[in-house]
């Protein structure tokens, strides 16, 4: 199929399917699921200043589908998202003029790979660990089973950071957090994903868990809600500088929002620490594609 | 469940794989519509106008996404009602 925007030939069935696979992976985990649909979308042939843009569009439409899956199930916390973004939006403007400051050294594919394996491995590792302990943790007074988690002693220590204002936010079952908090962790996960050029859903939602003090289902929707803000402001952005093709985002998006929804609704057949021990597979498999960019390119020799 | 936390709808499994057909019915429709008839004034736009391409694009994504889930569940109570 031909698309004169971006001025390709490329399967729409192919498109769609890449869309449905990072859809699903998009509604049952709560990320952008770019680490994965770039790539890819190189692959099939979309030339590089277009692949960024158009992610971003399709991502955009697909974490609303999502997003509006998981408020009909009671997972999105608005209250939270909102406040959030803020940080987010700081966080990331940060996170580009450090990517600026790296490039005027001349090493920023070096720092940047390097840190972009350090996070995700690290998350993977931790998340896989945290979540095969939470699996045996037995139901407790203060959450139910499907909501244990191991990590608890840290979020619980972040919450009693007494700096106001504080408030409280029921639908995350959290009765008191200090808005600086918030923030921060929105500052802190910006600043990562606007320096690792990625949407930053892999890192935000194990921050809302583990950080927060969200639970699992809760977080991921909240997340998704922060995505559709996120990507929707990106796609602009991108969209004035002629980087967006917007037939090859509706295409994928066929796919993609069919997969968001069936995956945000399969959630709910699923503890927090299932998902989130499935989840740690997916930064592990954004750093070996990083590994495996960097040694093509000749950044990374053995 | 959390206090104040309460789903707006619970479907049930029947309910969902229904709805997702009819949905996914539905996309496939828009997109083949859209690519059809629109590809060619999008293609003017992005040509000649990138803020209206901007919005248009915006426009249509979301609009796919939203409209055409609304009108699943839409069709899907109507069917179940019948």
């Amino acid at each position: 199929m031909y698309f004169p925007i971006s001025d390709v030939h490329i399967s729409a069935i192919a498109l769609a399917f890449l869309g449905l696979v990072v859809g699903i992976l998009g509604g049952f985990f709560g990320v952008g699921g770019g680490f994965l649909a770039g790539p890819m979308m190189y692959v099939l042939g979309i030339p590089m200043n277009y692949v960024v843009g158009t992610d971003l569009a399709h991502m955009a439409g697909k974490s609303v589908v999502a997003a509006k899956r998981h408020r009909t199930l009671g997972h999105v916390d608005m209250k939270l998202g909102f406040l959030m973004v803020f940080g987010t939006i700081i966080g990331i403007e940060l996170g580009a003029q450090f990517v600026e400051y790296l490039q005027s050294w001349q090493c920023l594919e070096l720092v940047n790979g390097v840190i972009y394996i350090a996070v995700l491995v690290s998350i993977s590792l931790f998340v896989m660990w945290e979540s095969r302990q939470s699996i045996n943790i037995q139901e407790t007074d203060v959450l139910p089973a499907k909501d244990a988690i191991s990590f608890e002693s840290v979020s619980k220590r972040i919450q009693a950071f007494n700096v106001p204002p504080m408030i409280n936010l029921p639908n995350s079952g959290i009765k008191s957090i200090s808005l600086w908090v918030i923030l921060f962790v929105g500052i802190f996960t910006g600043f990562l994903a606007g320096l690792l050029g990625v949407g930053g859903g892999f890192i935000r939602m194990p921050a809302l868990v583990y950080l927060i003090g969200c639970p699992t289902h809760v977080a991921v929707g909240t997340d998704l809600f922060e995505i559709v803000i996120s990507a929707s402001y990106g796609t602009i952005t991108h969209s004035l500088k002629g980087n967006v093709d917007i037939m090859i985002a509706l295409v994928m998006h066929t796919g993609a929002a069919i997969g968001a929804s069936l995956g945000a609704s399969l959630t709910k057949y699923l503890a927090g620490p299932k998902i989130r021990f499935y989840f740690s597979f997916l930064p592990l498999i954004g750093a070996l594609l990083m590994i495996y960019a960097l040694i093509s390119e000749g950044v990374l020799t053995f | 469940m959390f206090i104040g936390m309460e789903p707006t709808k619970n479907l049930t499994a029947g309910e969902l794989v229904s709805e997702l057909l009819i949905y996914g019915g539905l996309m496939i429709i828009y997109t083949l519509v859209v690519l059809g008839y629109l590809s060619n004034h999008v293609y003017v736009l992005y040509k000649n106008d990138t803020l209206l391409y901007t919005l248009t694009a915006l426009f249509l994504i979301l609009g796919q996404g939203l409209l055409m889930e609304n009108l699943a569940t839409y069709i899907r109570e109507k069917i179940e009602v019948e």
